[in-house]
This record gives structure tokens, C-alpha cells and sequence, in this order.
């Protein structure tokens, strides 16, 4: 059976679409991501500043991946 | 202070209308000047602007120590009403005045050389920057609607010339007309919005508006004709401010239109927009705000959603800024949602002044960094032509982070305490939604402003002739730069200047009337 032909362009929109959806939630989900692990390791350790560490963490996190899908997609627009 | 209705023209409405009668007697003399000047004297109509501006700036000075002499007698400063009542300077003018003034200084410091290289150095393009700030003026100023539309007009004809003002350049011409023709139908509808409001109040005072009006929605709170009312009044300040979905003439105009234009634009034509769109909104139509809350909170989620997707795709700055100016719309109209929310908290106003003042400064430093890079043969506005700057200029590139930075919201620059505050209110009002949304898209946005700094950091350069900068715009560079690190760092006395614009008695007494 022949492929209907209008679905590749579809699949790079969605592509397209999970790619930019992305972007919005890197840094959010690093940074509650971090603030729940350090919330954890508080509560395993009894510590009480492992949280905001973890809130740091996820930050900084969030920021590296963020430039490093920026980087990426210059370099495919090239 | 008040403007007494048998005399004429008294010297309250003198002092009131002081910065205006300098910025105008400035212009016209612009325009005398012009004719007599030689080519190469051209500059000498910049600094005659300049003059202007200052002289203007004195005159809201001396407006603002009458307000500070009042509270050191301990008397509550009355509102200073003129013109019979159709002129209010009160403290939120005099702040706005300040933000108009500033923009159209660092604008014109950016013009001289770039008008220059596109050979139309002609003293009009000061006159009507300087134009266009008396309109500015009276929209912020304006507390009877003709007055406010009068001022709108004055400031959109000024700004469709200079749109159009490189008149042998195509994009420039299509950009003044697509601006002119939006522009003048959007004016049309809010003049007729305008007008039904007269019909209900019989009165084009904004204050008589907004009681009759408290009158007429109690009696009646589902009246078709005050619906329609609002709907158009509000469709065409929403033009006026670029909100999505009536945002479509921003990036054509921004693109076609001189670069120096485009950051005016972006700015100072912005901020007056939001003057009179708050003076509206919460002076006149305040009344109606549980028909008016929920459309805006769908403009403001179309308009983060439409400015930050746009500007994903768009590979010229001078687009990429405008779809962000959009969605930087969207944010200040999350504030204006929060401050509607509540009478008792003026975080969310406060934040769209803060706001605004801290994107005059980042947003023209992006614009002066992008006319830095205009060269005779190079229009110099694609993402490509800033590849490499950081070889070619590191001050500017250096400088073009911070400003990026700022945009994005991050700290320690300036733009993060425009979005804190507009965050923080809308979490005091319960918007958590709105809050997380808001969120969201702040990361958007840093995303494709880090599109910009990564081509500029990491790209080599395409172009490697050095970047020439006029003592102007050096000087327009250093007056951004400062702002957007100085207010980042020791916010302390703008976020003083936006509290002291907002606790004006007089808006107090209005909230009064209807809590």
C-alpha cells in the first residue's frame, strides 16, 4: 500500500512541536526536580539545606541543557 | 490647582502644560532651522531635539517638586487638573512623561549616524520624534477622552511618517502603509467605542464616565450597548499595544521601519499605548471590570502564546524582537489582570510600570546594538549578521548578552525585576495558573533570545570588516547598558519612583468610589 504522502510533513511538525513543548518545561521540571531530590536526601540525612542545593542544582541544570539545545539547533540551521 | 472654567487659560494650565508647549516649540523650531542648515549641519538638528528634551524634563521637574512641596506642608496633593479639568498631571504622568522623554533621547542619539548612512538626514525625523512625545503626553496626561484621542492621533500620524521615513526603501514604504491603514481602522473603532460611552454618560470627562457608568452597570449589568462599548474601546487599545489577536501590523512595521524607529517604537509608542490603555481601564471603565478581567485574561494567554511560539521561527532580529515585544505584552497584561483582581494591592500595576521602565532600556540597547551593525552595503538585521560579533566588537557582543539577558528575565539585570513583580502579583491574587503559564514562556523566550547570544558567541563571523560606532550611539550603548545592570542590581530607587507614581491620592479616592 502506498504511504499517503503528506505524512512525513506531518510527523516533522509533531517533531517540531514536541522539540519547542520541550523548551518550556527544561528549566521548571529541572529545577522541581532538584527541589524534590534535595527535599529527600533532607529527610534521609536530616539535613535542612540540601534543598535549596538541590533548587541550585536543578537551575544550573536546566540552564547547560537549555544551551545545549540551543547550541544544537544552530548548528543544524547551518 | 484646579482649572477654573470661567478663565480661559490660567497659569496652573501653564505649568501643566509646560513639557508639552517646550517639546513643540522645539520641533517647529526644528523645522525653521532645517531650512537654513547645510547638509553637513544636519547633526545640529539632533542636538536641538536634545535641547528640547531637556528643557521638557526640566519642566516635569518643576511639576514634580510642586508635588513634593505639598507634602512637606503635609497637605495630600490634590490631583493637578487643567485645561477644565480635561488635563490631570498626576504622579502616574509625571512618571510616564519621564519614561517618553528618556526613549526619545536614546532614540534620537541612535538616529544621527543611521540616517546618515541611508541618506535622508533631514530635521523633520527629530520633529517628529519630538511630535510624537507631546502626543504620548496627552494620552498619559489625558483625563477628558477627546483629549486622549487627540493625543493618540498625534502620536500615530508622527509615527506612521517616520515608519515610512526611508522613502526609497520598499519594505520601509509597506510597513508605513500596512501600520497606517491598521492603524487608522483601529482608531476608528476605539473613537467609537469612545463615542457609545459619551452616549451613556453624556459627558467626555473620564472621571463623570466612570461614575455614571458605576450608576448604569448596577442598574443594569447586562446592558448590550455598554458590552459593545467596552469591546471596542478595549479592541482598539489592544491594537494599540500589539496583543495577540490584533498584533499583526507590529512585525511588518518593525521590520520595514528605520532600526532606530522600530526601538522608538517599541518603547516609547508602547509605554504611551499602556498609559492610556491603564488610564482606561482602571480610571474610566473600572466599573466594568467582571466583563473586561476575563477577556483579557484570554488576550494575555493568546498573546504569551502567539509572540513566544512566533518568535521561535524567526530568523531576523528585528522580527524576533517584535514577536517578543508581543509577548512581553502578554506578560504586563498578567498585571494588569492581578491589579484588576484586587483594590487593595497595586503590585501588578506597579509591576507593569517597573516593567516598562526596564524594558525602555534593554529593548533600545538590543535596537542599538542591531543600527551598530548597519553599514552602507549591509542592512545588518538577520541573526547571520551577528554571527561572530563577539571577534568582530566584544564591547557591543558583551553588551547585547546583558541586554538578552534582561529580556529573559534573568537576574541580576534589570528585566527580572519586571517579571518578579508581575509573578509575584499574580500569586498574591491566586492566579497560580496564570503564574505557571507565565513561567513557561519565560523560558520560551530564553530560549530563542539564547539563539541570538549563541550565534553572536560561538558562530564565526561571516562579515569580518570591524563595527564603526558613532559617538551617539556609543553614548546611547552607555545609557542602556547602565540602566539595564544599574536597575538589576540596585532597583531600590525605581521601584521607589514606580510606588511614589502609583500612591497619588487621587487614584486612591477613584478605587474608593468603587470598593
Amino acid at each position: 500500500m502506498p504511504k499517503p504522502q503528506g505524512q512525513p510533513k506531518e510527523r516533522n511538525f509533531i517533531v517540531q512541536v514536541a522539540r519547542y513543548s520541550e523548551i518550556g518545561f527544561i528549566i521548571p521540571a529541572a529545577v522541581i526536580l532538584g527541589l524534590l531530590l534535595g527535599k529527600l536526601l533532607d529527610w534521609w540525612l536530616h539535613t535542612h539545606w540540601l534543598m535549596i542545593a538541590g533548587v541550585i542544582f536543578g537551575a544550573i541544570v536546566g540552564f547547560v541543557q537549555l544551551i545545549r539545545m540551543v547550541t544544537a539547533a544552530s548548528q543544524d540551521e547551518r | 490647582m484646579s482649572g477654573s472654567m470661567q478663565q480661559f487659560f490660567t497659569s496652573a494650565d501653564y505649568l501643566l502644560s509646560l513639557p508639552m508647549i517646550m517639546l513643540s516649540l522645539f520641533a517647529l523650531g526644528i523645522l525653521l532651522i532645517d531650512l537654513m542648515l547645510p547638509a553637513e549641519w544636519k547633526r545640529a538638528n539632533a542636538w536641538t531635539a536634545l535641547a528640547g528634551i531637556v528643557f521638557s524634563s526640566a519642566a516635569v521637574w518643576k511639576i514634580q517638586t510642586a508635588y513634593r512641596m505639598a507634602d512637606s506642608r503635609g497637605q495630600a496633593a490634590a490631583a493637578f487638573l487643567g485645561f477644565g479639568d480635561s488635563l490631570i498631571v498626576d504622579r502616574f504622568a509625571v512618571y510616564f512623561f519621564y519614561l517618553f522623554l528618556a526613549g526619545a533621547a536614546v532614540a534620537i542619539l541612535m538616529s544621527v549616524r543611521y540616517l546618515e548612512i541611508e541618506r535622508v538626514h533631514h530635521g523633520e525625523f527629530y520633529a517628529l520624534i519630538l511630535f510624537s512625545v507631546v502626543g504620548m503626553m496627552c494620552m498619559a496626561a489625558g483625563y477628558d477622552v477627546v483629549l486622549i484621542f487627540i493625543g493618540l492621533e498625534l502620536m500615530a500620524i508622527s509615527t506612521y511618517v517616520l515608519v515610512g521615513f526611508l522613502r526609497r526603501d520598499q519594505r520601509s514604504n509597506e510597513a508605513a502603509l500596512k501600520y497606517l491603514l491598521l492603524g487608522a481602522f483601529s482608531s476608528g473603532i476605539f473613537a467609537y467605542g469612545l463615542s457609545l460611552f459619551y452616549g451613556l454618560a453624556g459627558s467626555t470627562n473620564v472621571r463623570t464616565i466612570a461614575l455614571k457608568l458605576e450608576e448604569h452597570v448596577r442598574s443594569n449589568p447586562h446592558d448590550p450597548v455598554a458590552i459593545l462599548a467596552l469591546l471596542t474601546t478595549a479592541t482598539g487599545l489592544l491594537f494599540k499595544i500589539a496583543a495577540v489577536p490584533f498584533h499583526q501590523w507590529a512585525p511588518d512595521a518593525y521590520e520595514g521601519a528605520p532600526t532606530s524607529v522600530t526601538g522608538f517604537m517599541s518603547v516609547a509608542v508602547k509605554a504611551a499605548a499602556w498609559a492610556m490603555l491603564l488610564r482606561i481601564f482602571l480610571y474610566m471603565i473600572y466599573p466594568m471590570r467582571p466583563t473586561y478581567v476575563p477577556l483579557l485574561v484570554f488576550v494575555a494567554i493568546a498573546t504569551m502564546t502567539g509572540g513566544n511560539l512566533a518568535a521561535l521561527a524567526q530568523t531576523n532580529l528585528k522580527r524576533l524582537l517584535a514577536y517578543s515585544s508581543i509577548a512581553h505584552v502578554g506578560y504586563m497584561l498578567l498585571g494588569l489582570i492581578a491589579g484588576t483582581a484586587s483594590t487593595a494591592s497595586t503590585t501588578g500595576i506597579k509591576g507593569i510600570l517597573v516593567y516598562l521602565l526596564v524594558y525602555t532600556f534593554m529593548n533600545l540597547g538590543a535596537f542599538a546594538v542591531i543600527t551598530s551593525l548597519r553599514r552602507r552595503d549591509v542592512i545588518g538585521d538577520e541573526i547571520d549578521d551577528i554571527a561572530g560579533l563577539m571577534s568582530r566588537a566584544p564591547t557591543e557582543a558583551i553588551l547585547m548578552l546583558f541586554f538578552l539577558l534582561s529580556l529573559a528575565g534573568i537576574p541580576p539585570m534589570a528585566g527580572f525585576w519586571g517579571k518578579y513583580f508581575i509573578f509575584l502579583s499574580l500569586i498574591e491574587s491566586g492566579h497560580y495558573l496564570l503564574a505557571a503559564l507565565a513561567v513557561l514562556y519565560a523560558v520560551v523566550g530564553l530560549y530563542y533570545y539564547m539563539r541570538i547570544a549563541s550565534a553572536m558567541l560561538m558562530r564565526p563571523a561571516t562579515d569580518t570588516e570591524p563595527v564603526s560606532m558613532s559617538p551617539g550611539l556609543r553614548l546611547a550603548l552607555l545609557i542602556t547598558g547602565a540602566g539595564t545592570v544599574f536597575i538589576g542590581i540596585f532597583p531600590d530607587f525605581f521601584l521607589r519612583a514606580a510606588n511614589w507614581s502609583l500612591n497619588a491620592p487621587q487614584a486612591n479616592a477613584i478605587a474608593a468610589l468603587f470598593r
